[in-house]
């Protein structure tokens, strides 16, 4: 096996999560949880490059707070270095639909604070810093705006962009994509609304967010983490226990050990599509 | 936008033909594995035959294929790719060759008749070409390399020396299996490590060719890669025993994999990934 996540205990109070987490999933994944006992997929995180002892949750947000609202001192993790060549960080778009155009256009100009204005190629990326425009949103016949605001303060432009994603999610149907025209959309989404481009961020803006306490809309963020553990299964009694760190990473490593050692363990270098997520 | 999902079929099992011998030390405890779960976890990568046949050579999961034959089952899952997609890679694994010594190995590999050992101090040799065909190269713990050669006869009579190679050691050592090159970086990784066979490429036409005419390589010393790979399709061997057509099940398969996308269960990951409930 050429490389091997790295697996570790870590407490659950030194995790910072740098999005919004979802109630309804977080509650079912409590559920399921209790009912199964296992930990089935580790959250993945990186450590802040302070002596602060905390990791930023790059993917895992709901499982982390499920853990936390269940009084677990220690979470299973996946610890990735901020500079591993194996992470790469992008960023999902939205694309928005059975809502009238009009209307979700309309609805973002309405927000106090937001102004949409028609973007131009000169026009510098949106970002989450200083005074360019927070996103790009692109109409359903292909126009393109920049969505702008006057305030340059972080917690303000962040505490807009989930203003933006609140105008549609609750009265429109989204999904995630990677593309960034929407004429590419618009065969498979009849009723598309348009798409929502959000800025790339670095790790290191995430990190910032997570500091001050700020969230990011839910599932914008999107990680590739190589490689990535997957179907860990590990007793859920093993987080809940009144143990010692030190003593449960020792068990931990055993544990994976004797899972090598009889074939549990197996690495795909290939792209896969999992038929049981 | 995802890539597209991988073509996922139900096959009769008889239109399937392998590559390789199955292991029969693995077959026992499938088995057991397949009826306790009472489903197929990952469907065998097959590729059709490239005739008329209606047959389809099996390039990963000879072991499935040889224990649902055993269990008598009439039709089997698989992914199926062509021959020609650009998502398809072979590739090769090497034997970890253990507990045994190397001069042990090299004495009982004189023996196998035909077969040809040219040694070497260097760390890296070519395998002989022209008249001779290539069987592989053997890098001993006690620094010597070997290639293994046997006089030109086809594609058959290499697979038959390679097979012979494997017998010859198999008896009297214990195998593991590494995609790595070199023995190197494997002495920390096993104690009790002899020597690293390492195995000619074959091409996806020779094996097609190879399973067309029966001519079996050594178990899983194959290794085809395939973009993307289904996994964990956990369909239910009861889908597979009942006595409905092809089509039919085919039908209800399409289904199930349309239910599954519409509730989110299918989740495709582009990056390398470790499993750890294999």
């Amino acid at each position: 096996m050429p490389e091997f996540p790295q697996l570790a205990f870590v407490l659950v109070q030194s995790l910072l999560i740098h999005e919004h987490t979802d109630e309804q999933r977080r509650q079912s994944l409590e559920l399921r949880l209790r009912a199964n006992s296992i930990w089935r997929n580790p959250p993945v995180v990186s450590p802040f490059q302070d002596d602060s002892q905390r990791y930023l949750v790059l993917e895992g947000a709901n499982r982390v707070t499920a853990l936390e609202q269940m009084g677990y001192p220690h979470a299973l993790v996946q610890i990735i270095e901020q500079d591993d060549p194996g992470l790469s960080l992008q960023t999902w778009n939205h694309v928005v639909w059975s809502l009238s155009p009009l209307r979700f256009l309309a609805a973002i100009r309405d927000v106090p604070g937001l102004h949409l204005a028609p973007l131009h190629e000169s026009d510098p990326q949106p970002g989450l810093e200083g005074e360019y425009g927070l996103a790009i949103v692109q109409s359903s016949k292909g126009r393109r705006y920049i969505v702008g605001c006057q305030a340059t303060d972080l917690e303000t432009r962040i505490g807009l962009l989930n203003a933006l994603v609140d105008t549609y999610q609750s009265r429109a149907y989204l999904d995630r994509t990677s593309t960034l025209e929407t004429h590419l959309l618009s065969k498979y989404y009849p009723s598309l609304s348009g798409l929502v481009i959000f800025p790339n961020f670095k790790i290191f803006d995430l990190m910032r967010v997570a500091d001050q306490g700020c969230l990011l809309p839910t599932g914008i963020t999107r990680f590739a983490v190589s490689p990535r553990a997957l179907h860990l299964n590990y007793p859920l009694e093993e987080l809940a226990a009144d143990k010692p760190i030190d003593g449960k990473n020792a068990a931990l490593k055993k544990w994976i050990q004797e899972r090598i050692a009889h074939k549990g363990v197996r690495y795909y270098a290939e792209p896969i599509y999992l038929f049981d997520a | 936008v995802n890539p597209s999902l991988p073509q996922l079929e139900i096959l009769e099992l008889e239109a399937l033909l392998v590559h390789e011998w199955y292991d029969q030390q693995r077959t026992q405890p499938l088995s057991q594995r397949l009826l306790k779960s009472g489903v197929l976890r990952n469907p065998p990568i097959v590729t059709p035959a490239q005739d008329d046949s209606g047959c389809y050579i099996v390039l990963d999961g000879a072991n499935r294929v040889a224990t649902l034959r055993l269990l008598q089952y009439p039709h089997i899952l698989a992914q199926v790719i062509q021959p020609a997609d650009p998502g398809l890679r072979l590739r090769t694994w090497n034997h970890v060759i253990l507990d045994t010594l190397p001069g042990d190995l090299v004495t009982s590999l004189h023996e196998v008749p035909g077969l040809s050992l040219s040694s070497s101090e260097e760390t890296y040799i070519t395998l002989p070409s022209q008249r001779e065909v290539g069987l592989g190269i053997i890098q001993t713990m006690d620094g010597k390399v070997y290639a293994l050669s046997a006089p030109e006869g086809g594609l058959q009579r290499r697979v038959e020396m390679l097979n012979a190679v494997v017998n010859c050691y198999q008896h009297i050592a214990r195998l593991d299996r590494t995609s790595l090159n070199e023995i190197a970086p494997l002495r920390p990784l096993f104690p009790e490590l002899s020597a690293l066979m390492i195995f000619p490429k074959f091409d996806i036409l020779e094996l097609i060719r190879l399973a067309s005419n029966g001519w079996l390589l050594p178990p899983g010393i194959s290794r085809t890669m395939v973009s993307p790979r289904a996994l964990h399709v956990n369909l239910p061997l009861s889908e597979l025993a009942s006595p409905r057509s092809l089509a039919d099940k085919n039908a209800a398969l399409q289904a199930m994999i349309h239910q599954r996308s519409q509730q989110g269960q299918l989740q495709f990951y582009a990056e390398p990934t470790v499993f750890f409930d294999e």
